[in-house]
C-alpha cells in the first residue's frame, strides 16, 4: 500500500512497475518543503526525535561553513528543523531541488554485483557540486552475498518494504554503502592527489678559461693579445634550478545524509558509511645539481715577465628542493538515519568510519653543489692560480603537513545513536574496507 | 771561416778532440751581446747591413712598442745598429735565455731532421751535410741560423710535398668542441589513481607529460690564428753537390695557417617524458595506470666555430750561396690559408619515453612513452678571413 502510494507520489507508472519494470525519472522540486514531502518517510514523532540530535558535534562544528546552511535545510527536510530567515536567500540559490527517483517492485542484486543509484549533475546540465537527491522506492530488495546497494555523494532516501540480506562471507563487506562524492567538494581545483613538483634542471658547467695566446720571438715568448685575467678564469657553474613545490591534496569527498526506511529486514544487514580520504600532497621536486666551475687557463713565462695561471671557476649552488604539498583533510559526513521495526533492530550492523587525512608530500632533496674548477698552472708553483670554491648544496624542501581525519558520520537506528551495534573506530585503527561489490571479483 | 774556426768561436773547442761526432745542446745565454756573438756568421759590416735589411724587407712590423723594440734587437743582432741603454734595460728581463746549437763536421740525414717548433732560436754549424733519399729539414715558428760548408744532395725528400729545407709556421689550433648541455629534467609524472572511497575506484592513473625539447648545442670554439714562420738564414759557404737525377735544392716556406673551427656542440638529449601514474587497488577492484609521456625532441646542434686566420711570415729567408750554385736554389713560397669553419653540431637524441605504470586490481598498467624525435643539425661555422703571406726567399750569390 505504502509502496503504491509512493509510486504515485513520484509520478511513476504503477502498472508498468507491477509488470516488473524498473521506473527511473529525474525531476525537480520547487521548494524545500516539497522535498520534505517527497523525499522523507519520517513520521512527525521521528522528526522531533531526530531534531534533538541532528546538530550533533559533527554537524554543529560546521555551522558557520557553507555546509551549515545545507545542514539546516536537510534538518527541515528529514527532521523537524525550520528554515532560518538568514538562510532563505542562500538556499534559494540551490533551488529547485534536483531529484532522481526510482521505483521497482522487486529488485535482486546478484551475488557480487553492485547497484549504484547515484546521480550526477550532467543529467540536468548543472555542476556536480550542486546538492543532488536520490530517492528509491522498492517493494522487495534482495541483496545476495557480496552484493551491495550504494550511493555516492547524493542525499539519499530509501523506502523499502522488505529487504532480504544474505550473509556476507567477507568480513569487511556491507549491503548498503553510503559513500562519498567521487570528487572533492572543497574550493580547490585539480586532482585529488596533489601533483608532484618537477625536478629542477641541473646548472650548466662553467666555461673553461683560456690560456692566452703567445708567440715565440728571438727573446722568448710574448703575448699575442692583451693580458686579461678575466679570459683566463673559469666561469662559475650555473646554479641548479629549484625543484617546484608539490601541489596540495584536495579534501576527501563528502558523505551526505541518508534516510533508510526499511519496513522488514531479513538477515543481518550491514550498513556502511565513510567519507572520502583526503588526497596526498604531491612530493616536492628535487633541486638540480649545481654546474661544475670551469677550469682556468694556464699562465706563461714571457720574456717580459710571468703570467700567472688563471683562477678556477666556482661551482654552482645546488637548487633547493621543492616543498611537499600539504595533504587534504578527510571528507565531511552527514547523519545517516535507519528506521526499521523495533523487532528488527538487532539485525542491523552499522559501521561508520572516520575519513582519513591524506599524507603530506615529501620535500624534495636539495641539489648537490657543483665541483670547483681547477686552477691554471703557472710557470712556477707560486704562480699557479687559485682553485675555485665548491658550490653550496641546495636546501631540502619541507615535508607537507598530513591531512586531518574527519569524524565518522553518526548513524542513527530508529533515530537513536546508542542502540544496537555501532562501530566507529578511531582514525588510527581504521580497517581496510574492501567490499566485494564489483563484477568479476 | 772554416768549420773548425766557427765552432772554436762558439766556444765548442777543437772538433778533433770531441768524444762524439756531433754536439746538440741547449746553451744558456746570459746577455744580448753574447747572443749576438753566437748568431754571428762572420759577415762584414756591409753584408750585415744588407742581410738584416733583406731579412725584414716587406715584413710588416707591429704597431706596438714591443714589436718596435724587437725590430731594433734584430737590427742589433744581425746588422750594425746599436741598442740604446734604455733598450738594453728593457731586454734584460729576457735573459738568461736558451739557444739551441748543433755542430758536426759531417752530418747525414735520410729522414726528417726537425729543428724545433716554437722553440728557442736554433744555430746550426756543419762541415758537410749529406741529405740522402728521404731526408729533409724542417723548422716551425723558430728562428734559424744554418751555416754549412757543403751540401750533398742524393735523391729527394720523398712523398709529402716537402722541400729540402722547410721553413714553416705553425697552424692554429683547431677550435674545441663544446660539451653537450645537460638534458632538461624529466617531465611531470601522471597522477596516481585514487579510490573515491573504500572499495570504490576513482580516477585512473594520469598520463605522463611530454618531455621538454633539449637545449641547443653550444657554438664550437674558434680556430686559433696561425703562428708565423720566423726569419732564417741558410749560409752555404763552399758549394752544393747533387747526386744522380737531382737538379735543385728546394727551399719551401709557408707561414701558419688558420686553425679549423671546432665542431658545433651536440644538442642535448630531449627531456624524458613523465612516468604514467600507477593505478591503485581499491578493495576488490582498482583502476588503470596512465601512459608514459613521449620523450622530448632533441636539442638542435650548435653552430660550428669560426675558422682562425692565417698569419704573415715574421721574417724572410736568406740563402747565401756561392754564385756558381745560386741557380740550384729553388724557392717555393706558399700562401697559408685561413681555417675552415667548424662543422655543424649534431642534433641531440630524442628523450626517453616516460616509464609505464602498473594497474590496480583487474586493470592493466599503462605502456611506456615513445622516444622523442632527434634534434636537427646546427649550421657550419664561418671560415677564417685572412690568408698568410709567405716569407720571401732571397738567394744571395756570394
Amino acid at each position: 500500500m505504502e509502496f503504491a502510494e509512493r509510486v504515485r507520489l513520484l509520478g511513476h507508472d504503477l502498472a508498468a512497475i507491477e509488470r516488473g519494470e524498473e521506473c527511473c525519472t529525474y525531476f525537480t522540486l520547487p521548494t524545500v518543503l516539497d522535498g520534505r514531502r517527497v523525499l522523507s518517510n519520517a513520521t512527525q514523532a521521528s522528526r522531533r526525535e531526530r531534531q534533538k540530535t541532528f546538530f550533533n558535534p559533527n554537524i554543529a562544528a560546521r555551522r558557520r561553513l557553507g555546509q551549515g546552511m545545507h545542514d539546516r535545510g536537510e534538518a527541515a527536510t528529514f527532521a523537524d528543523g525550520v528554515i532560518d530567515e538568514a538562510d532563505v536567500d542562500g538556499l534559494n540559490r540551490h533551488l529547485p531541488v534536483h531529484v532522481k527517483a526510482i521505483s521497482i517492485a522487486e529488485k535482486t542484486i546478484g551475488a557480487g554485483d553492485v547497484w549504484d543509484v547515484s546521480v550526477r549533475g550532467d543529467v540536468w546540465g548543472i555542476d556536480d557540486m550542486e546538492e543532488l537527491y536520490v530517492t528509491v522506492n522498492v517493494g522487495r530488495l534482495i541483496v545476495e552475498p557480496g552484493a551491495a546497494l550504494i550511493v555516492r555523494g547524493n542525499v539519499f532516501s530509501l523506502l523499502c518494504q522488505e529487504i532480504v540480506a544474505y550473509e556476507n562471507t567477507q568480513e569487511d563487506a556491507f549491503h548498503i554503502g553510503i559513500l562519498p562524492t567521487p570528487f572533492s567538494v572543497d574550493f580547490g581545483h585539480g586532482p585529488l592527489h596533489g601533483t608532484h613538483g618537477t625536478n629542477g634542471a641541473s646548472g650548466r658547467d662553467g666555461l673553461a678559461g683560456r690560456t692566452l695566446e703567445a708567440e715565440r720571438t728571438l727573446l722568448g715568448f710574448r703575448l699575442r693579445e692583451e693580458a686579461d685575467p678575466a679570459v683566463m678564469k673559469g666561469s662559475a657553474g650555473e646554479a641548479g634550478k629549484n625543484g617546484s613545490d608539490g601541489a596540495r591534496g584536495r579534501n576527501g569527498g563528502m558523505c551526505k545524509l541518508a534516510e533508510l526506511t526499511l519496513r522488514s529486514v531479513t538477515g543481518p544487514l550491514s550498513v556502511f558509511a565513510q567519507a572520502g580520504a583526503g588526497g596526498d600532497g604531491g612530493n616536492g621536486g628535487h633541486g638540480g645539481n649545481g654546474g661544475r666551475g670551469g677550469d682556468a687557463g694556464n699562465g706563461h713565462r714571457l720574456w717580459r715577465g710571468i703570467i700567472n695561471g688563471g683562477d678556477g671557476g666556482d661551482g654552482g649552488r645546488g637548487g633547493d628542493g621543492g616543498h611537499g604539498g600539504h595533504a587534504g583533510n578527510g571528507g565531511l559526513a552527514s547523519n545517516i538515519y535507519i528506521n526499521v521495526p523495533v523487532t528488527d533492530e538487532h539485525k542491523i550492523v552499522r559501521v561508520t568510519l572516520p575519513s582519513r587525512g591524506g599524507n603530506g608530500g615529501a620535500g624534495g632533496h636539495g641539489g648537490t653543489g657543483g665541483a670547483a674548477g681547477l686552477q691554471g698552472r703557472g710557470p712556477t708553483t707560486e704562480s699557479d692560480g687559485k682553485r675555485g670554491k665548491r658550490g653550496e648544496n641546495g636546501v631540502n624542501g619541507r615535508d607537507g603537513r598530513h591531512g586531518k581525519s574527519r569524524p565518522a558520520p553518526w548513524m542513527f537506528l530508529n533515530d537513536k545513536v546508542g542502540n544496537g551495534d555501532f562501530l566507529t573506530p578511531s582514525p588510527e585503527s581504521l580497517p581496510a574496507v574492501s567490499p566485494p561489490m564489483y563484477p568479476n571479483d | 771561416m772554416t768549420f773548425e774556426e766557427r765552432v772554436a768561436k762558439l766556444g765548442l773547442g777543437d772538433p778533433n778532440s770531441w768524444l762524439c761526432d756531433e754536439i746538440d745542446a741547449l746553451i744558456t745565454i746570459e746577455d744580448i751581446d753574447t747572443l749576438k756573438g753566437m748568431l754571428d756568421l762572420g759577415f762584414d759590416q756591409q753584408t750585415r747591413e744588407a742581410h738584416v735589411k733583406a731579412l725584414f724587407q716587406g715584413v710588416a712590423q707591429g704597431s706596438d712598442g714591443q714589436s718596435a723594440l724587437l725590430r731594433r734587437v734584430h737590427e742589433f743582432i744581425f746588422g750594425n745598429a746599436e741598442l740604446s741603454a734604455d733598450d738594453r734595460k728593457l731586454v734584460e728581463s729576457a735573459f738568461p735565455l736558451e739557444l739551441g746549437i748543433v755542430a758536426a763536421p759531417n752530418k747525414t740525414i735520410n729522414s726528417q731532421w726537425h729543428l724545433g717548433k716554437s722553440a728557442s732560436p736554433q744555430t746550426i754549424h756543419l762541415g758537410t751535410l749529406t741529405i740522402e733519399q728521404g731526408g729533409y729539414i724542417t723548422i716551425e715558428n723558430t728562428l734559424l741560423t744554418f751555416d754549412v760548408d757543403t751540401i750533398i744532395r742524393n735523391g729527394n725528400a720523398g712523398s709529402g710535398g716537402n722541400g729540402d729545407f722547410n721553413i714553416l709556421g705553425v697552424a692554429g689550433a683547431a677550435g674545441t668542441t663544446p660539451a653537450t648541455p645537460n638534458p632538461p629534467g624529466q617531465a611531470q609524472n601522471g597522477n596516481p589513481g585514487n579510490c573515491s572511497s573504500a572499495g570504490i575506484a576513482g580516477s585512473p592513473g594520469g598520463n605522463g607529460t611530454t618531455g621538454a625539447t633539449g637545449t641547443i648545442g653550444n657554438t664550437g670554439g674558434r680556430g686559433g690564428d696561425g703562428l708565423p714562420s720566423m726569419p732564417a738564414t741558410i749560409n752555404i759557404r763552399n758549394g752544393i753537390q747533387l747526386g744522380p737525377n737531382v737538379s735543385q735544392i728546394i727551399v719551401r716556406t709557408m707561414s701558419g695557417a688558420g686553425g679549423a673551427g671546432g665542431a658545433g656542440g651536440t644538442g642535448s638529449k630531449g627531456g624524458q617524458g613523465g612516468n604514467g601514474g600507477n593505478g591503485v587497488t581499491c578493495g576488490c577492484t582498482g583502476n588503470a595506470g596512465g601512459t608514459g609521456g613521449q620523450g622530448g625532441t632533441g636539442g638542435t646542434g650548435g653552430v660550428g666555430g669560426p675558422g682562425g686566420n692565417a698569419v704573415d711570415a715574421a721574417g724572410n729567408i736568406i740563402v747565401n750561396v756561392p754564385a756558381a750554385f745560386a741557380n740550384l736554389i729553388v724557392p717555393v713560397p706558399l700562401t697559408a690559408q685561413p681555417g675552415a669553419g667548424g662543422p655543424a653540431g649534431a642534433g641531440g637524441s630524442g628523450g626517453d619515453g616516460g616509464g609505464g605504470s602498473s594497474g590496480g586490481k583487474h586493470n592493466s598498467g599503462g605502456s611506456a612513452g615513445g622516444s622523442g624525435a632527434p634534434g636537427s643539425q646546427g649550421q657550419q661555422g664561418p671560415g677564417g678571413t685572412q690568408v698568410g703571406k709567405p716569407a720571401t726567399v732571397l738567394v744571395q750569390p756570394t
